[in-house]
């Protein structure tokens, strides 16, 4: 199964603790880092690609929201936050999946990276399966002829 | 009557892991204090914006140790905060308080 690279940004070490706990326990997943604030994590975008960020939207000097706006092709984005009132604004970004209010369960963590797994199919994968199913139905095209 | 904290969510998400929740425990009993003091140091320079931060930070613990109407009550004390009202003042340091008692009980 093939493993997204992600990294966790967030001021409040408890936060990011909880974070990586909750993606150690994702066997789809992989930590590749994490910041307690969106500068180091820009610093580190510019060296390296991961292909979903779990980001705290409320952070002092620099919320999630500026962040995203910094990225010119953003990976996925899975908002963390204690604020319900954000969802609205969130779902503005095409790179954002799902929005997780904290506290976060292992179950609704889970469902969230599953949305973004789904999404993050390579193309290669997505026509593959297109392929297969075309090839189905000329196989059965054919059958019907004779 | 003041809620009582409790480590059910903690208890939850370790699954078990004992390590876990006391690397956890150890990281709140070190945090908690530092955002208290940022907080109170705030309000005492009547800077109310950063304060209501500061509040938005420490609703995360409050809802971690499972007091549900105490998070309540400090989502609203954020939004007074922000409105330079400080009605809740009071309730949101009894809420703090017992936090960092049953914290320090834990470990």
């Amino acid at each position: 199964m093939s493993q997204m690279d992600c990294i966790i940004i967030d001021d409040e070490s408890t936060a990011r603790s909880i974070m990586e706990h909750l993606v150690l326990q994702n066997e789809k997943l992989k930590l590749v880092d994490q910041f307690s604030d969106a500068i180091q994590a820009i610093k580190f975008l510019n060296q390296s690609s991961v292909s979903l960020i779990f980001l705290d939207i409320h952070m002092p000097s620099f919320s999630g929201f500026d962040f995203i706006q910094t990225l010119k092709n953003p990976p996925k984005i899975i908002l963390t936050t204690s604020d319900k009132n954000f969802a609205i604004e969130a779902f503005e970004y095409d790179c954002i999946v799902d929005y997780l209010v904290k506290p976060i369960s292992q179950s609704r963590f889970n469902k969230a990276v599953e949305k973004a797994h789904k999404l993050n199919r390579k193309p290669s994968e997505k026509n593959t399966s297109q392929n297969d199913q075309n090839q189905i139905n000329e196989l059965y095209i054919n059958i019907d002829g004779v | 009557m003041q809620e009582e904290p409790n480590l059910s969510y903690i208890e939850k998400l370790a699954d078990g892991d004992q390590a876990f929740k006391n690397r956890l425990l150890a990281i709140i009993k070190e945090e908690l204090p530092q955002e208290v003091a940022s907080f109170k140091e705030n309000l005492s320079q009547r800077k109310l914006a950063l304060a209501a931060d500061g509040v938005h930070k420490l609703k995360h613990k409050i809802s971690i140790l499972g007091l549900e109407s105490s998070y309540a009550k400090a989502e609203q004390f954020e939004e007074e905060l922000r409105q330079e009202n400080i009605v809740g003042l009071a309730q949101f340091e009894i809420t703090l308080s017992t936090m960092q008692t049953f914290i320090d009980k834990c470990l």
